[in-house]
């Protein structure tokens, strides 16, 4: 896990699996927000840190085809303008779920 | 039938070569081992059109050549290899046939896919199926090189494991010879049994079983006959174009992990079924992860037969010096099976008990279930060997043994969970984990609910590869947890595409390469075929194919009962995950909506109208 500002706030918990891991390097980081933050808004910080991300996941705002997230375990997403809470738990994977 | 005796079939003159359809030789071989005859059968119009091939075709082949009323083991039962019209093609993951029977495990129709050159060189016969009848006296090869078909002995093969079988025999016949083999599990009939080649498995629903019932222990394929294409030109570039995309970004996670990337991102969704479908997640899972495996282990990765994806990871075991002998092929559904459904999260006992299913020869999904349920059973003192506990290792090592030597509990586990649950009473039916007898793959029905519609209607059981449902749960188009009728209708649309991939046949790790995979799927087949298929032909031969095979299985003895899910997973919700829950009122909506969509009835029943909308009245 990696603490990427020391901040007061509740920090964005944004877990990385799968190839989105391998190319990031690390499985977990912290993301502090202070207020409402838009997904696309995450997505872009992520890439800045992990530029690795870039070719393979993430394009600028928007994650690649084929990548989805999920929200808390919950429901899944690639809207860029999905409303991101402090103290939200974000998961990145791709999405083909194949076994 | 005696050994060595000769079969005759056409000679190539006899073939209407200036009438040959681009694609396709225009004819199947049937061979009749009690009989002792081989016949080259020409097809009739529009059945390759209407069918395909692989998948499809095959399910033609089952009414043509067999008969569903048949049991599975009855010498007058059919089992087709079924290649398909881009088999030798350069598109990439061709190289791909089609085993299609009717399953002694859920007395239904069976289509289970391997990928190997054994596609190519059984193509290159001059068939575009081979379909196997009758039962040889005593163990028996078959041997087809181009026309000339015989059996042979198998000899000193019986009992051997797969690998054994297959080194063997090219050393009898040569090395341009490309052998499919049943290991010791398809000779004792356990009723997953598989067929093997070069490592890989036609894996699900026991045709390895079907083949050791007709006394069958191989066969063996050579051939120089190749097919024509109708645009060579065409097709190469198209080809060269969907090679380079194979190796993009969308199929990175199977060059990079493979499949086994599920494992822990399955484990934190709660969606990965542990000690037999009771909870969603396993502690100390992460020592099955392929991110772990290739810390500790050696690790390689290869490719089937014609393809640039290259998904195979294959892992040693401990202390094994040769990987390229002895190491393990490890997909997600085999750590999931023999790992946490069981109980286990150590890797050396996973690996070893994959090693044992590849040799044996049976399918890891359907082992992996039926320990995991009979360990259950014995758990809650239903049954008696209380050797056999979640968790413990050893135990599925030794009742994977006992699987493959018919030993003891061994003849009862190698029934399956359905006809072991019978057995055992008590009501431990309502846990067995399988649908229409075919135990359930690694994503768990009440957390995914779209998936857990495909499970239940699939007409060959609980199957992920006939229904690609899961692709809807990991989507934003429903909630995972809530399925309803918009689930129904995208179920279908999934199922569709896997019936069209599986009938080109395609692998379907190419799905998330296509733009717009019908307007594609033409491309190719036309530039095969020379024909002028449409996007709109080929969403109703998708159709056709899936009720094609619907009313093979009303045939077999079909209810509206079996589309449905264990009693377990109905109203009781996951012990770690309370929101994932499934009435029985909305699974039986969702059913409702699914064979609506398709133009069933309520029930499932095929009306006249739709069959004879699909030109499948005369079937």
């Amino acid at each position: 896990m990696i603490l990427l500002d020391d901040c007061q706030v509740k920090p964005v918990i944004i877990e990385l699996f799968g190839i989105v891991r391998q190319r990031a390097g690390v499985s977990q980081i912290e993301i502090p927000v202070e207020q409402t933050k838009q997904l696309g808004d995450l997505l872009e910080e992520l890439v800045q840190r992990y530029p690795g991300l870039h070719d393979a996941c993430i394009d600028g705002c928007q994650l690649q085809p084929g990548f989805v997230v999920n929200l808390g375990g919950q429901r899944f997403t690639t809207d860029p303008t999905e409303k991101i809470q402090p103290g939200d738990t974000v998961l990145v994977m791709s999405a083909d779920a194949g076994g | 039938m005696s050994p060595n005796d000769h079969f005759f079939g056409q000679s190539p003159d006899q073939r209407r070569i200036q009438d040959q359809q681009p694609g396709y030789h225009g004819r199947y071989l049937r061979v009749d081992l009690t009989r002792g005859t081989a016949d080259s059968i020409d097809w009739e119009t529009g059945v390759l059109r209407n069918f395909l091939g692989g998948s499809g075709l095959g399910t033609y082949l089952m009414f043509r050549e067999g008969t569903p009323e048949c049991d599975a083991f009855d010498p007058e039962s059919s089992l087709a290899f079924v290649f398909s019209p881009l088999v030798g093609s350069p598109l990439t993951t061709s190289a791909k046939f089609a085993v299609v029977s009717k399953s002694p495990l859920t007395d239904r129709i069976n289509d289970s896919l391997a990928s190997s050159a054994f596609a190519i060189s059984g193509k290159q016969t001059g068939h575009d199926a081979i379909v196997i009848r009758g039962r040889a006296q005593e163990p028996t090869v078959l041997v087809i090189d181009n026309e000339n078909v015989h059996c042979e002995p198998a000899g000193e093969l019986s009992g051997l494991p797969c690998r054994s079988v297959q080194r063997q025999l090219k050393q009898r016949l040569g090395n341009d010879w490309q052998i499919a083999v049943i290991g010791p599990a398809g000779e004792r009939l356990v009723r997953y049994a598989t067929i093997s080649h070069d490592g890989r498995h036609a894996g699900r629903g026991g045709s390895g079983a079907v083949m050791g019932s007709k006394n069958l222990k191989a066969i063996a394929v050579r051939g120089s006959t190749k097919v024509t294409w109708s645009d060579q030109d065409g097709l190469i570039q198209l080809s060269k174009d969907l090679a380079a995309r194979s190796l993009g970004p969308a199929t990175a996670k199977y060059r990079e992990l493979g499949t086994s990337e599920n494992l822990l991102l399955f484990n934190r969704l709660k969606i990965m079924p542990t000690h037999n479908f009771q909870q969603g997640s396993l502690a100390g899972v992460e020592q099955l992860a392929p991110e772990t495996l290739r810390q500790s282990r050696k690790h390689t990765r290869t490719s089937c037969a014609a393809c640039t994806i290259g998904c195979e990871h294959i892992y040693a075991l401990n202390g094994d010096p040769d990987i390229s002998e002895f190491g393990v092929r490890v997909e997600y559904e085999n750590l999931f099976a023999l790992g946490p459904l069981c109980g286990i999260n150590d890797s050396e006992v996973v690996l070893k008990a994959s090693a044992k299913c590849d040799q044996l020869g049976i399918d890891t999904i359907s082992a992996g279930g039926t320990i995991a349920f009979g360990m259950e059973c014995a758990q809650r003192g239903l049954w008696n060997p209380t050797w056999l506990r979640f968790g413990d290792g050893q135990a599925l090592l030794q009742a994977l043994d006992m699987i493959g030597n018919g030993d003891g509990v061994g003849k009862l586990l190698a029934e399956g969970s359905r006809r072991l649950a019978d057995h055992i009473g008590q009501n431990s039916i309502e846990f067995a984990p399988q649908v229409k007898g075919l135990e359930i793959p690694g994503y768990e029905p009440r957390a995914m609910q779209t998936m857990a519609l495909g499970f239940a209607v699939g007409t060959r059981g609980a199957d992920h590869n006939r229904s690609g449902a899961y692709e809807v749960d990991f989507s934003e188009q429903v909630n995972r947890r809530a399925g309803n009728a918009n689930a129904s209708a995208l179920a279908v649309k999934t199922e569709d595409q896997a019936a069209l991939m599986d009938s080109l046949i395609l692998c379907k790790f190419l799905r998330g390469v296509f733009q717009d995979f019908h307007d594609e799927a033409v491309t190719m087949i036309n530039l095969v075929t020379g024909w002028d298929i449409t996007p709109t032909e080929l969403q109703q031969t998708a159709q056709r194919i899936v009720t094609a095979k619907k009313l093979f299985n009303i045939r077999s003895g079909w209810q509206p009962d079996e589309d449905c899910l264990p009693a377990r997973m109905m109203e009781n919700a996951l012990s770690d995950d309370p929101v994932a829950r499934l009435s029985k009122e909305q699974l039986s909506q969702m059913i409702v909506h699914y064979n609506r969509t398709r133009g069933w009835t309520d029930d499932g029943w095929l009306p006249h109208e739709i069959l004879k909308e699909l030109d499948l009245s005369e079937l």
